[in-house]
């Protein structure tokens, strides 16, 4: 029976609260389950590209002099053919394949540094606007996933990525066309080596997911096609400790964690993680006070009444259980929160990861840690609540009905309105309402926290991938980056600014090893392409360059550095001290720059050639001397499209805010109406107008919401640079989260309007309200 | 003061209409001191109700001062109750967190002429605890209370539902002794909701009401002092 009146209490005298709590709940564990199941699929995809034998690094041969003799007496090419000719063209021209040239240079790499490597070709074009790359198919690294079907046999059969035949409907033996010609689909795969697929052949232009198209054919239909070749070697260590190539042995290396395409995925889990650490956490600190304190005003609702059944002879132990219900504002909407992100995972794992060609592994959450969480906390919001009866109930009946809503000011209560004492009397009179209930005026405070905290990040977030291209933007002022094959003259490059790259080691303040590369810039005024600018202050420090190294945030926060430090850098056989000379915008990569000077000065070696160098200008020198010339239009658009994900995590946050603190606010309206309804009934029935009851009972509350959104914001900078700042350690960015004014005036503006908004609907329900029966019947 | 004409009210239970009062024609003048006697779901309440402006759901015609309450929007009937009405009941309905003070002053700030608190508090007998919170109170203090609250307003007619429901005798002595001062000094108009017979001989017209009618009106013409009514 008494159960039977904890359940009606809960679902129809307090329903608005009841089910404003049960979604509540239900919005946090369907957030927290959906990145619980979307991180353990996005492992499960690593895991399964691991099994695919994804590359540990990339790497292509040096050929030494004696290499290249021995090359052109095998093949009868000429020296000079060799010094004027791109090298691809002479393997074209006489039709040589990489193999013949690399092959003993590889097993010899292979046997000395311990690794397994396997040839990668890949050829771009673009058709109607989609931009098709067409992978030949490895036999041991970057093994394809076939979902459906087998690799291409025949002449006309294709192989076609994971997200096309799901765009265009494609099955096997479905046609598609080509150029004018039809191909048989024979398999539907997935290419884990090609974590990010939609790379151009620069390695640096990433085409939009919609428009890029993933193909392979059979080896004979791959060696046909004219088009743009990109070619590397892939290895995968086969020691348990990778030994380092130096480089004189490979002409280029690019480990795993420096790969943009593959370490997309390992920057998509950080980040994950990121999200749930602190939104859940949030969420969850959110959902707790709410629990408690709904469960704090049942209780004192009811307190008459159980004073009364005390008082009839029922044991507080039969109290405390009529009280189990309160397990259903947990168990209902987190059973539903697991069973939508069940259904809805797939979709949302979709759009976020369109990015990725692996397939979905469609990993559900686990049943028995599923049950397991509902059940914890289930137990423990049952404990809790019980506990807080118990307190409650172990006075006598009497007290407890004397108790009820007649208790005096207490010591807190008359402090606050000795400070907040009014000469006007409604003023004041709206100061007493306010105070009436520290419980309603603490749970609108916090709705203003929350809800300033969800939108503070919200925001912080979604400045990231634009901070990110600015910052980009902003400093790299050149229009080609060219990375040099050899030792080059390039005092016949117009207006060229050149770079000089060692790659070495540090050890952090945490005696943790670390790799860096070490960039030391002509100090040419005239053409200084790269500027760099302050973090704190955005000032220009470029001039810097000539007194230390200038750092990155990232790196400055991963390793504790600040301007002025010493950080000491080695190869296998010195040590050298730099100076930090100052730390600029850029929130990743574990580059250091400097100048050829300082460089010259403090390493005691001369610079007689560079690593490549900045233009404004394409550079027009012999193709076989540059390896690459990235453009740096498509690197910054390749920046911007990488991170363009956060703008979706930061939108879905920041409805995410908006929902649980419109639900807060609403519920602490709706208890400071409900707890003072009798009190507004008589001011009516004594003739306050609607203007002075508003004015009294529901504006008021704009102070404690202001004061709500005012403790979010130092609680928001102590988070974001704590908590962010320890977690950017272990990712691979630097998550900025700035406090600007701006943020803080459009929090405070738009918890404002959402309060007007929640305001507006109470102060119709009031103007609507003639209940004055309400006041006038006796209550138990 | 008041014209009452075929005033009709009914709920609806779902099917079932429950006509509370049926067809009640009444007048009241300015000064009165009437009773309503009645058992229990005769309509006294509901009567009461719709005289102060309280319920504005009904049939028929109530005039006060010529102006039909029905034909009185939201505005005008708030009006109507800053400047004319006050409530006295019997569960005294005192704003726990103001103290005696204060609660006397939510009605004097809705009065134009600002009778002075003290003054009031020192006539109620309530002066030396006006610093005092309601759940400091007994019963008959609170009720003290809520009569300044109600006279500080300076209305011309209070309603007052089962006063003196909850107080003991000598308690309910105390607060008609000064609701009925406050009739006499103030020419206030005392409409009054009881079950008790007795305190009827204290009131100049008594309105006996059964099943929502109106069963007799008595007008009394020498009421009872209080030393003479038996509690």
């Amino acid at each position: 029976m008494l159960i039977k009146h904890c359940l009606k209490y809960l679902f129809k005298s307090n329903k608005f609260l009841f089910f404003s709590i049960n979604i509540m709940i239900l919005i946090t564990s369907f957030m927290a389950f959906t990145l619980l199941i979307t991180n353990n699929n996005l492992e499960t995809v690593n895991e399964n590209n691991q099994a695919l034998k994804q590359e540990d690094f990339q790497f292509l041969p040096k050929l030494s002099k004696n290499d290249i003799n021995i090359f052109a007496s095998q093949h009868q090419i000429s020296l000079e053919e060799i010094e004027e000719k791109n090298f691809n063209q002479i393997l074209f021209d006489h039709q040589i394949s990489y193999r013949d040239i690399y092959g003993d240079k590889i097993s010899g790499l292979q046997k000395n540094y311990g690794f397994i490597s396997e040839i990668q070709q890949s050829k771009f074009f673009e058709v109607n606007g989609n931009n098709f790359r067409v992978v030949k198919h490895n036999e041991k690294i970057n093994k394809f996933f076939f979902v459906k079907g087998e690799m291409a046999a025949e002449d006309n059969e294709i192989v076609i990525d994971i997200n096309t035949a799901k765009k265009k409907d494609l099955n096997i033996g479905s046609s598609f066309i080509i150029k004018e010609k039809e191909y048989i689909v024979s398999g539907i795969a997935g290419f884990p080596g090609l974590i990010n697929p939609n790379m151009s052949d620069t390695g640096l232009k990433i085409y939009k997911p919609a428009t890029s198209v993933i193909v392979s054919f059979n080896d004979k239909q791959y060696n046909a096609l004219n088009e743009k070749e990109k070619i590397y070697y892939a290895g995968v260590w086969t020691s348990q400790k990778p030994q380092e190539i130096p480089s004189a042995e490979v002409e280029y290396l690019l480990e795993k964690n420096d790969n943009t395409e593959i370490n997309i995925l390992d920057l998509k889990i950080s980040m994950n993680k990121m999200i749930i650490g602190v939104t859940v956490t949030l969420l969850l600190s959110i959902v707790g006070i709410m629990l408690a304190m709904v469960l704090i005003k049942m209780i004192q609702d009811n307190l008459k009444t159980y004073g009364v059944l005390k008082g009839m002879g029922y044991k507080n132990y039969e109290l405390i259980f009529s009280f189990s219900p309160t397990a259903l504002l947990l168990i209902l909407p987190v059973s539903l929160g697991i069973l939508l992100s069940s259904l809805m995972n797939n979709t949302i794992f979709g759009v976020m990861n369109n990015d990725l060609l692996a397939p979905y592994p469609n990993k559900s959450m686990d049943m028995f840690f599923s049950v397991s969480v509902v059940s914890i906390f289930t137990i423990g919001v049952l404990a809790f609540s019980f506990l807080i009866i118990f307190l409650f109930l172990r006075k006598n009946s009497i007290n407890l009905i004397r108790e009820t809503s007649q208790a005096k000011n207490n010591l807190i209560k008359r402090v606050l309105l000795k400070l907040f004492a009014r000469k006007k009397f409604l003023s004041n009179l709206r100061n007493k309402f306010i105070f009436r209930n520290l419980f309603v005026f603490c749970l609108v405070i916090f709705s203003g926290f929350a809800l300033g905290v969800q939108i503070l990040m919200s925001m912080g977030m979604s400045g990231f991938p634009d901070q990110m291209a600015n910052s980009f933007e902003k400093q790299y002022k050149y229009e080609y980056k060219s990375i040099l094959n050899d030792k080059v003259n390039i005092t016949n490059v117009k207006d060229a600014q050149g770079y000089f790259v060692r790659n070495l080691k540090i050890d952090s303040k945490n005696n943790n090893s670390d790799d860096i590369s070490l960039i030391a810039l002509d100090s040419n005024e005239k053409n200084q392409y790269i500027h760099f600018y302050d973090y704190e202050t955005n000032k220009n420090i470029t001039d810097q360059l000539s007194n230390g190294v200038i750092i990155n945030k990232w790196f400055a926060n991963k390793h504790n550095l600040k301007v002025g430090d010493k950080l000491t850098v080695y190869d296998n056989q010195k040590n050298n001290d730099v100076t930090i000379a100052g730390i600029n915008l850029d929130l990743q990569g574990n580059e250091l720059y400097t100048s050829q000077t300082y460089y010259e000065d403090n390493f005691l070696e001369k610079v007689n050639f560079y690593s490549g160098f900045y233009s404004k200008d394409m550079p027009i020198m012999d193709k076989g001397e540059i390896r690459q010339t990235i453009v740096q239009k498509e690197q910054y658009e390749a920046i911007k499209l990488n991170f363009e994900n956060y703008k979706i995590i930061s939108g879905a946050m920041l409805l995410l805010g908006m929902l649980l603190g419109g639900i807060l606010l609403s519920i602490s309206i709706y208890i400071a109406i409900k707890t003072g309804e009798k009190n507004i009934l008589l001011l009516k029935s004594m003739g306050y107008t609607n203007s002075e009851i508003n004015k009294v009972s529901i504006i008021g509350y704009v102070y404690p919401l202001l004061i709500g959104i005012a403790i979010s914001i130092p609680y928001f900078i102590l988070l974001s640079k704590l908590l962010f700042g320890e977690l950017s350690k272990s990712a691979n960015f630097f998550l900025p989260m700035q406090t600007s004014l701006v943020n803080i005036l459009t929090v405070t503006g738009f918890s404002l309007l959402f309060f007007a908004l929640v305001a507006i609907v109470y102060m119709m329900k009031i103007k609507k309200s003639t209940s004055f029966q309400k006041l006038l019947a006796e209550q138990l | 003061m008041y014209i009452i004409q075929g005033l009709s009210k009914s709920y609806k239970n779902g099917e079932i209409i429950n006509q509370v009062l049926k067809g009640i024609d009444l007048n009241i003048e300015t000064g009165e001191f009437i009773t309503i006697l009645g058992p229990s779901g005769s309509g006294k309440s509901t009567f009461l109700n719709i005289l102060g402006g309280l319920d504005t759901d009904f049939q028929g015609k109530v005039k006060f001062f010529d102006k039909d309450l029905a034909t009185f929007n939201e505005k005008q009937m708030v009006k109507f109750r800053r400047d004319n009405v006050s409530f006295i009941f019997q569960e005294y309905h005192l704003l726990p967190t103001l103290t005696v003070y204060e609660n006397v002053q939510v009605g004097q700030y809705l009065s134009v002429s600002k009778s002075s608190i003290d003054d009031i508090l020192e006539k109620v007998g309530l002066a030396e605890h006006k610093n005092k919170y309601p759940s400091q109170l007994s019963g008959g203090q609170k009720q003290r209370v809520a009569i300044a609250r109600a006279i500080i307003k300076n209305p011309k007619v209070i309603f007052c539902d089962e006063p003196t429901g909850a107080l003991d005798s000598s308690t309910a002595k105390i607060i008609m002794s000064l609701l009925l001062n406050m009739n006499k000094e103030n020419n206030i108009t005392v409409i009054l909701i009881t079950h008790n017979t007795e305190l009827a001989n204290l009131s100049n017209k008594v309105v006996y009401v059964v099943d929502g009618e109106i069963d007799s009106v008595k007008v009394v013409e020498n009421p009872l002092s209080l030393e003479k009514i038996v509690w």
